[in-house]
């Protein structure tokens, strides 16, 4: 649970990754029948994969009435609901711990954990879901064929599936119907250098219970942090080494 | 691998380049003159590498390549950790600006830059199920004068002032 363990989880992956895809490439274009042709796309040059961007969640800071993240989640990626729960989009939803034993509640948000063991990523037939070099996990929706095998594999809940037309789409974050969709810890402000909505959310209620920082820079306050509190793994025993921890609850 | 290597050398190479010459041979001998002078006269659009700025003095090149410069801003937008902002779609709507009056219409509307060609030309595409095809208003991708602008050439130099002050600040990746 060490952050080396990390970085090592990480490495081993991206190189995994990396040499599969190098045999793709090697592959170029592949001549399945005459006349049709499997062309692989080419990988990009600038992943050094030294980063690993992560959320350290305060369950001590986050309340029970304030749902500031999830609203500007909502707004910040155009997840808009048509008062139908069942299928309406959430990347991030608000859960109430109980501890049996103490009757200790607890509340926290919780999204896509941006596993690096990612399971969605591992069933995907496509190879739509994906890990960034940097830890994040998306879907490229232009490879996703709804299959929806990630929404079945993730043990958090955490992929979701339009399941209806996108009236009008965030220009930041594009999203349509019959494609699988979750959490990408704001790729496009990260991009950019700002940070999730959710944190800045949260920091401008005043709660201050999400962190956001690079996992892999031990010189980093989110690094020191996770060592200083033993942040724990949801659902630790799975081993999916995400890299959203939560402090304050027993996991 | 190896094996589909040496059927491609062995089997079809050489049955698609007599397949190719015979065709060339039978466009040469039966093409009428006239119509191999007017293929001269207009000689084929260069595909080519597309750089930023560069589709506003030739629009042949783009109408020839924009599918290139999509797919490649697609596959990098996805998938890059670096991600470069270039070739956003957001950019392309910003600047290709259809008003109906004072707003822009979206692909809805079949007088949308889009749709004016993809409709003559009978090719339905799929970008603006998942993608904004109104102009962008975040001040980060694209400077508001671009999308207030109201010619094409005055979005095109304000736009040209934006890449400029972006790449001056370092931020342009
Ligand atoms: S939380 Fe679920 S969707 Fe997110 S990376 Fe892990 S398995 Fe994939
Ligand atoms: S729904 Fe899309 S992203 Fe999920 S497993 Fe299927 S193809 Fe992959």
């Amino acid at each position: 649970m060490s952050i080396t363990g990390n970085k090592k989880t990480a490495c081993a992956e991206s190189s995994c990754m990396q040499s599969r895809r190098r045999f793709l490439l090697g592959a170029g274009a592949i001549l399945l029948a005459p006349g049709v042709l499997l062309t692989v796309r080419p990988a990009l040059a600038d992943e050094t994969g030294r980063q690993r961007w992560g959320l350290l969640i305060d369950t001590r800071r986050c309340v029970g009435d304030c749902s500031a993240c999830v609203t500007a989640c909502s707004t910040t990626h155009g997840l808009v609901s048509n008062g139908r729960p069942a299928t309406d989009p959430q990347w991030i939803r608000k859960v109430q711990v109980t501890d049996p034993g103490t009757g200790h509640v607890a509340h926290m948000p919780i999204m896509c954990q941006h596993c690096g063991n990612a399971q969605c990523v591992e069933v995907c037939p496509t190879g739509a879901s994906l890990k960034r070099a940097d830890g994040i996990v998306l879907v490229d929706k232009h490879l996703c064929i709804g299959c929806r095998y990630c929404v079945m594999a993730c043990p958090f809940k955490a992929r979701g599936f339009a399941h209806e037309e996108v009236e009008n789409p965030s220009p930041v974050s594009p999203r349509g119907k019959g494609s699988a969709e979750g959490c990408t810890m704001c790729v496009h402000r990260i991009n950019k250098g700002q940070l999730p909505a959710c944190v800045e959310a949260c920091a401008r209620s005043g709660h201050e219970a999400i962190l956001f920082g690079d996992l892999n820079d031990p010189t980093s306050l989110i690094a020191k942090r996770v060592v200083a509190f033993g942040a724990a793994a949801l659902r630790a025993d799975l081993r999916t080494d995400p890299s959203v921890r939560y402090v304050g609850v027993n996991l | 691998m190896q094996q589909y290597n040496t059927i491609l050398r062995r089997r079809l190479l050489p049955a698609l380049l007599l397949g190719a010459l015979l065709t060339a041979a039978g466009v040469f001998f039966a093409a009428p003159p006239h119509q191999a002078a007017a293929a001269e006269a207009a000689p084929p659009v260069p595909k080519q590498k597309l750089v930023r700025g560069h589709w506003s003095e030739n629009p042949e090149i783009m109408r020839k390549n924009h599918k290139e410069l999509l797919l490649e801003g697609m596959t990098n937008a996805a998938r890059a950790t670096n991600r470069k902002d270039d070739n956003t779609i957001e950019r392309c709507v910003t600047c290709h600006i259809v008003r109906d009056g004072e707003k822009p219409v979206s692909a809805a509307d079949p007088r949308h830059f889009c749709n004016q060609c993809h409709a003559k030309a009978g090719v339905s595409i799929d970008c603006f199920t998942c993608h904004a095809s109104l102009p962008t208003t975040d001040p980060a991708v694209m400077s508001p004068e671009v999308r207030n602008a109201d010619t094409v050439k005055e979005r095109l130099q304000q736009w040209q002032k934006y890449t400029q002050e972006q790449a001056a600040k370092g931020t342009g990746k």
